[in-house]
């Protein structure tokens, strides 16, 4: 991973249903900016996860932050 | 091992760290990953061949073979695109053992996390709530060595013929709509994101096409932890009679969660008793 400068965190945003990916973002960058880098765009009943604790987009990540995007499904066959 | 009459066999015990447990692990998905890329080779190759034939026919310009060629043409590209994640995810795969341990300690809802000698990583969780309710201490287990295995064990709220979970039975999770979840972050190399879905799956998971209605497993629950209550040793009869008296020795948060406490402590005990059966040695992380 290139980081632009010492600053940078890199984040790994998994979300249920898509592969995840690594994103690299300045440093003291919130949820919201992390899903923007990744593409990703919440849908309403999409939850998100960090470290097992449910966060808000405005919650500041940290270096190594795995975030999960949740969203409810079924059990069973 | 030779056993002599009369003298007990001492089986060896070989303790797993978990830096052993993901070389196996690495092992067993680079076997599946090197799989797909060698089968879509064989699927790529003969379309390859079924194209060359196609090509060659008198009538290789009609409608028709046209809309195969391009079938079979449709096929590959998608292949190598499959392929092309395969290896992918064998050069991207990120397995810092450090870095990983780090993670899942400091992951909110799980307690503590061993690898038994029998190739398992076994992640014990917190008490589990769906919404408000408890549902549970699980421990999602995860083999490595002879075949990927999942297996997840209520802690708390089990009983022989009972439901671990509505969706998990005999330690084994009807994951539905998280299957594809659950294994493609497994097959990924993806641990943290595994283990955390697992925690979603058995916090939010529905109940369509579950083993039972959640509601019917919160009334089984509920009876267990009466039956484990009474039970329970060291609590007398004239206790047991005034449910009243439990709750003021308990000094809990809640009525419900003295039940609770009195069932877990029960179950823990057996708990306790059994594991060792169960895993022979285990190793704390």
């Amino acid at each position: 991973m290139i980081k632009a400068n010492g600053n940078d965190i890199t984040v790994k945003i998994g979300r249920f249903g898509s592969e995840a990916q690594s994103v690299n973002l300045p440093k003291d960058s919130t949820i919201q900016a992390a899903l923007s880098e990744a593409g990703i765009r919440l849908g309403e009943e999409e939850k998100v996860w960090v470290n097992g604790e449910r966060a808000t987009s405005r919650d500041i990540l940290e270096d190594g932050d795995v975030v999960n995007v949740v969203s409810p499904k079924e059990a069973g066959a | 091992m030779a056993t002599t009459l009369g003298t007990i066999e001492e089986k060896p015990v070989v303790k797993r760290s978990f830096s052993s447990w993901l070389k196996a692990y690495k092992v067993e998905i680079t076997s599946v990953q090197e799989k797909l890329i060698k089968s879509q080779h064989t699927a790529i190759e003969r379309n390859e061949e079924q194209i060359k034939v196609l090509k060659e026919r008198s009538d290789a310009s009609s409608e028709v073979i046209q809309v195969h060629i391009s079938n079979y043409q449709k096929s590959n590209r998608q292949s190598r695109e499959k392929q092309a994640k395969a290896a992918n995810i064998l050069n991207r795969m990120d397995l810092d053992e450090k870095k990983l341990l780090k993670k899942l300690k400091a992951h909110s809802m799980i307690q503590s996390i061993t690898v038994g000698s029998d190739g398992y990583l076994s992640v014990f969780t917190k008490m589990l709530k769906w919404k408000t309710t408890n549902i549970g201490k699980f421990r999602i287990c995860l083999s490595a060595g002879s075949g990927l295995r999942l297996y997840v064990f209520n802690l708390t709220y089990s009983q022989e013929n009972r439901l671990d979970h509505w969706a998990i039975q005999h330690n084994e999770p009807c994951l539905g709509e998280y299957t594809d979840i659950v294994w493609d972050n497994i097959y990924r190399g993806e641990i943290y994101l595994f283990i955390d879905s697992m925690i979603h799956f058995i916090t939010m998971a529905g109940d369509d096409g579950a083993y039972t209605d959640r509601d019917d497993w919160f009334d089984e629950r509920t009876k267990l932890t009466a039956d484990q209550a009474k039970k329970k040793s060291g609590v007398s009869e004239r206790l047991l009679r005034s449910p009243r008296r439990i709750m003021m020795s308990m000094n809990p948060i809640s009525s419900e969660e003295s039940s609770f406490q009195l069932a877990y402590d029960a179950y823990d005990a057996y708990m306790q008793r059994t594991r060792s059966s169960v895993l022979i040695e285990e190793t704390d992380l």
